[in-house]
């Protein structure tokens, strides 16, 4: 049986589901390292908690956004893609890349979300006028 | 202090004399962890940090506006544009002084900051020996996107 890497590529702690249910109570951020990786098994046939052939939800909650979770799809396609091999999930805000074992990017799912934009350059302080 | 680039080889080979902008960044960068080192979960990536400048120099640095970025891994050489924002306010989100992450793949990488942020997703052109190759296809898998 296969698993599925997902990387928390950010300094935020995440809370992540599949198919509807929690994969771990919360997982930390990345201290300017390495990607924090956590492991969810793929499985033939859908199950809470786990990704299964077909398609799959998934979703991460930045422990520091506001709103619900940013929700993402990813097909695990029987004829393609195989219930005994890992791939890898790299989760960033709004947007996140299912990746084979050797690094292709195979889907990608959700709209990047930007850096809040900086104020502008003739921005004044608030205060009394 | 202007910050840097740290950036990720998530693939499985070796990178080999990484390039930015013409000059070489880093000698070797490991393929991602075989998972027989404890504490080190198997397919984490391997990284490099690379200075950013303002303006382009005579050494290798990420400068706002395109950078050209050569990765030779054993198997093929991908290039990839990379575009840094500007830090102008009002213009640009990204201070000089900040940090931030370049995740590579075999065919797309993403630079993003440390909250998780991404400021841009570039495709990795393949080339073997000076013969581009078809990265996007990804290797027996199809790329596809889905909407959510």
């Amino acid at each position: 049986m296969g698993q599925v890497y997902v990387a928390n590529t950010s300094s935020v702690k995440l809370l992540y589901q599949v198919n509807g249910a929690a994969i771990s109570p919360g997982w930390p951020g990345t201290q300017g390292g390495p990607p924090v990786m956590i492991t969810a098994p793929l499985v033939r046939y859908p199950e809470g908690g786990k990704f299964n052939l077909g398609n799959n939800t998934f979703t991460a909650q930045f422990t520091d956004q506001e709103g619900g979770p940013y929700q993402f799809s990813f097909r695990f396609d029987p004829a393609q893609m195989s219930v005994d091999a890992n791939y890898l999930i790299y989760v960033f805000r709004g947007y996140a890349s299912l990746l084979n074992q050797f690094g292709y990017v195979l889907q990608t799912s959700g709209t990047p979300v930007p850096p809040p934009p900086s104020p502008p350059l003739n921005a004044q302080s608030a205060g009394p006028t | 202090m202007a910050g840097k680039v740290t950036v990720f080889n998530c693939f499985n080979e070796p990178v080999t004399n990484l390039s930015v902008a013409g000059y070489s960044a880093a000698a070797t960068i490991a393929g991602w962890a075989d998972g027989t080192v404890t504490g080190v979960p198997k397919y984490t990536p391997s990284s490099t940090t690379v200075p950013r400048a303002k303006y382009a120099g005579s050494s290798a640095v990420f400068a706002i506006g395109d950078n050209a970025v050569k990765v030779p891994w054993d198997s093929f050489t991908g290039s990839i544009t990379v575009t840094v924002p500007s830090s102008v306010p009002g213009t640009g989100p990204i201070s000089l002084d900040q940090d931030l992450m370049l995740y590579v793949g075999a065919n797309q990488a993403f630079l993003t900051t440390q909250f998780g942020y991404v400021i841009g997703t570039f495709t990795v052109v393949g080339a073997l020996g000076g013969v581009q190759v078809d990265t996007e296809a990804g290797g027996a898998e199809p790329l596809s996107v889905n909407a959510s």
